[in-house]
């Protein structure tokens, strides 16, 4: 087993046999698969942030390719002359507003804008789209459109036209779903509308300065090409030479109190300490976590507790509820224990031992028959108490 | 290459130019500063590869005994040497410190004394020695592990020899018994005295006394020159532990108690260590100091996790002694084990030997036997009756085979086992 060493090891051990140079190189091959993978990582997330460029995962967005943009149909009007343009903010927003006819088309489903905020978009264009709006919007906007309620998930029919206006006649029909709004045009009608004023999916003020369309997904990319979805579309936001497509995001979140930012009091010098620090601590690390030399290995031995097969069997006599067998050992050593303690042959009776003991103890033959032959416990409790009565009849009788 | 804590320091301290002059340029001029710095320590360094390392180490030491690893350190290089180096023993060595300073001139050498206190028997080795020598400044420095393999034999402690000397006395007292003291006091007859009034009169040496005037009695004494083989099992169920130590470690101290014993009282002892096939082996016939030879060969002695091949050992016990022997088993008393393996063998060893089975008898179980406070404590007293109840009618069985048993807790083993070797001597049944 053992490969002998000689013991007397005055023989002299110059180095390892390799060089600097060597020994860099061994590292290198060791840490090259780690390089190698560290290298892919990094051109993995260089590729995921530059390759994304220009295009978002905004609902609705024109620049969205996904299912629930809407860049085929910016595409489509940009390949119709349209001028898209796609502003970040509300002052890009207000400020777009340039010579020439153009048209607003305003998504806020989170609403991020407030009514001040709403009322600067009044007059940015000559024509204003609303996708979805909410009350709010309607009533800074376009306060003869009010909202009409959801147009219910069981409508699963086209919707008809069924109106005069012009772009929504072309369109013939649309997909069911989304809002509906009451206002002077209303075109697309639910097919299950309740009573009262009548209402529609297409809703615009008398001159059309001001269109709601009550379902956004008509301009998705997945759902444009169904039904007349596409040349609603198309004809509500094509009619102008410029488009501006406005989605208000958290930025656009008006702050009634800006608070002042902590990093702007601090002198100029405290971002450099802490990259210089940080540098520090880097090689503060290297220091320690160099070690000296390979760990040393040591052999362990096996552990194995000689008592640890009677706890087993002790617990399995107790989750499987072995009384009988429990007190069957317990009886057995103890008589046996009793008969040698009593100078009886091991191969006397129960009996004898019980009529040996009783000349030995003070209690009476009855009891001393019952607790070591006849006795049978049939719970935990009488087990414990049993038991204890044996041990305490042997301490007994080991006294005299 | 590593750097020291003086390194990290140095650029810690470059936090008072970046904070002064905040900037590209202080921030460039530092690093460039340390780096350069750093590769002029590193270039000033002297090679942990010119290094020579020699060890010299005690041949073998007993457990429990500390000893000292001595490893000396020649500088080839030329240039001044500080370095820091570790003997990498196994942790169970005890080094405690392993890891030491050290400064060597060019050409000269120094030596470490390394003080082990190993924890455990065995062999015990080093793989390799690890030297970081810095330069002058104490910023950077190059580190080598060099192969450099050593072993440490650990004997067996022996503990058990405090019994000796009681134990060489009863022996020496059966020497010279008349036949009336004791019965059967050995059969070898000694020598010739006088009669004295309590002498058995069947001792009287009628010839003898014919040729002299006086009543003459023979006297005998044990017997001399027998075999004693102690064989010794590292099968799996030498590796439980019984208060904290493995059953091997205490069949071991028994071992050498007896031997040493046997020997003095003028026997032979040959040692066997076997669980499938032998793994340690003395002889009576090798010359040289007995309990040398029998701590060096219990050494490198590891329990196996296998199970003993028992049919095998009479055949083992027939090579090693054709005679009668006095045959010491060196086993445990566990039920299922022992009547598989040895009951079904030991028929055949008994009709040809005396044979004394021992076994180190758990405490443990004497313990949860009596603890009677709870319902899992009643429940462990029976599983613990059960497991004493079969370890006794295994010893019956092994008596009605003819086997003598020798079962006691860790501590009384070998004086116990010592005892029967010289009730069997006095009754002459080796």
């Amino acid at each position: 087993m053992a490969v002998e060493i000689d013991q007397a090891t005055t023989i002299e051990v110059v180095g390892d046999g390799g060089s600097a140079g060597r020994a860099a190189a061994t590292r290198l091959r060791r840490l090259a698969p780690w390089l190698v993978l560290g290298f892919l990582l990094v051109a993995v997330v260089l590729v995921g942030f530059f390759g994304r460029s220009g295009q978002d995962g905004v609902a609705l967005s024109p620049a969205n390719p996904a299912p629930a943009g809407a860049m085929a149909l910016a595409e489509v009007l940009r390949g119709q002359g349209v001028e898209v343009i796609q502003v970040e903010s509300l002052e890009a927003a207000a400020a777009s507003s340039s010579a020439g006819a153009s048209t607003l088309l305003l998504h806020d489903p989170d609403s991020w804008l407030n009514s001040d905020q709403l009322s600067a978009l009044d007059g940015v264009a000559d024509r204003l789209v609303l996708v979805e709006p909410n009350t709010l919007i309607l009533g800074e906007l376009a306060p003869s459109i009010r909202q009409a309620g959801l147009i219910p998930a069981s409508e699963d029919t086209p919707l008809p036209a069924d109106c005069g206006v012009e772009d929504a006649a072309a369109a013939g029909s649309i997909s069911p779903g989304g809002f509906a709004y009451r206002a002077d045009l209303i075109c697309f009608p639910p097919a299950t509308a309740q009573g009262g004023p009548p209402s529609g999916s297409y809703a615009a003020t008398a001159g059309q300065e001001v269109v709601a369309l009550g379902h956004g997904s008509i301009i998705s990319n997945e759902t444009i090409d169904q039904e007349g979805n596409a040349a609603l579309a198309l004809r509500t936001l094509g009619s102008s030479p410029v488009l501006i497509w406005y989605q208000p995001t958290a930025a656009d979140l008006a702050l009634t109190d800006t608070p002042v930012d902590p990093l702007n009091l601090l002198p100029d010098w405290v971002n450099l300490v802490m990259l210089w620090l940080l540098g520090t601590g880097l090689l503060a690390a290297v220091w320690r976590g160099r070690r000296l030399g390979p760990l040393a290995e040591e052999p362990l031995p096996v552990v194995v507790r000689a008592a640890e097969t009677a706890e087993g069997r002790a617990r399995l006599y107790q989750d499987s509820g072995s009384i009988d067998r429990a007190a069957a050992n317990l009886r057995a050593a103890t008589l046996i224990r009793l008969a040698a303690r009593l100078r009886l042959p091991a191969t006397s009776s129960v009996t004898e031992v019980v009529a040996a003991a009783a000349r030995h103890s003070p209690r009476s033959p009855a009891d001393l028959d019952q607790l070591l032959r006849t006795e049978r416990p049939a719970s935990d409790t009488q087990l414990v108490r049993w038991s204890q009565d044996l041990d305490a009849l042997e301490k007994e009788i080991d006294a005299r | 290459m590593t750097i020291t804590g003086r390194f990290v320091l140095l650029a810690f301290l470059g936090i008072i130019p970046v904070a002064l002059y905040p900037g590209a340029v202080s921030i460039l001029i530092w690093t460039t500063a340390l780096v350069l710095v750093g590769a002029l320590d590193l270039s000033l360094a002297a090679s942990p590869r010119k290094t020579g390392l020699s060890r010299d180490l005690p041949d073998s030491v007993r457990l429990t005994e500390a000893c000292t690893s001595t490893l000396t350190v020649r500088n080839y290089s030329r240039r001044q040497l500080r370095a820091t180096v570790r003997e990498a023993w196994q942790p169970s060595a005890g080094a405690a410190d392993a890891v030491q300073h050290v400064s060597v001139p060019p050409g000269e050498s120094r030596q470490l004394l390394i003080r082990l206190l190993p924890e455990r028997r065995g062999h015990l080795r080093v793989a390799q020695v690890t030297i970081r020598s810095v330069g002058p400044l104490g910023l950077t420095g190059r580190q080598v592990s060099i192969p450099a393999p050593g072993l440490l034999r650990v004997l067996p402690p022996f503990h058990s020899k405090r019994h000796l000397p009681s134990k060489l006395r009863r022996l020496r007292e059966l020497d010279g018994r008349a036949a009336v003291q004791i019965r059967g006091a050995g059969t070898e007859f000694d020598s010739l005295r006088d009669y004295v009034r309590g002498d058995d009169v069947r001792s009287i040496d009628w010839r003898a006394t014919a040729r002299r005037r006086d009543t003459v009695v023979r006297t005998w004494r044990p017997e001399r020159d027998r075999r004693v083989v102690i064989v010794l099992d590292t099968s799996r169920t030498s590796a439980a532990r019984i208060d904290d130590e493995p059953r091997l470690d205490t069949s071991i101290e028994a071992a050498l108690l007896l031997g040493v014993l046997a020997q003095r009282g003028g026997d032979r002892v040959d040692f066997l260590a076997f669980d499938r096939r032998p793994r340690a082996r003395v002889n009576s016939a090798a010359k040289g100091n007995l309990l040398n030879a029998l701590v060096k060969a219990m050494a490198p002695l590891e329990p196996e996790l296998i199970e003993a091949d028992w049919s095998r050992v009479p055949g083992q016990v027939r090579s090693i002694s054709s005679h009668r022997s006095l045959v010491v088993l060196l086993t445990s008393l566990d039920s299922g084990s022992v009547e598989e393996g040895l009951l079904p063998v030991l028929a055949d060893l008994t009709s040809q030997h005396v044979v004394v089975v021992a076994s180190v008898r758990d405490p443990r179980l004497d313990e949860m036997r009596g603890e009677r406070q709870s319902v899992s404590d009643v429940y462990r007293a029976a599983s613990a009756e059960r497991a004493l109840l079969d370890r006794a009618a295994v010893t019956a069985q092994l008596r009605q085979l003819g086997a003598e048993v020798v079962d006691a807790t860790p501590h009384e083993l070998p004086p116990h086992l010592a005892d029967m070797y010289i009730r069997l001597k006095a009754a002459g049944r080796l």
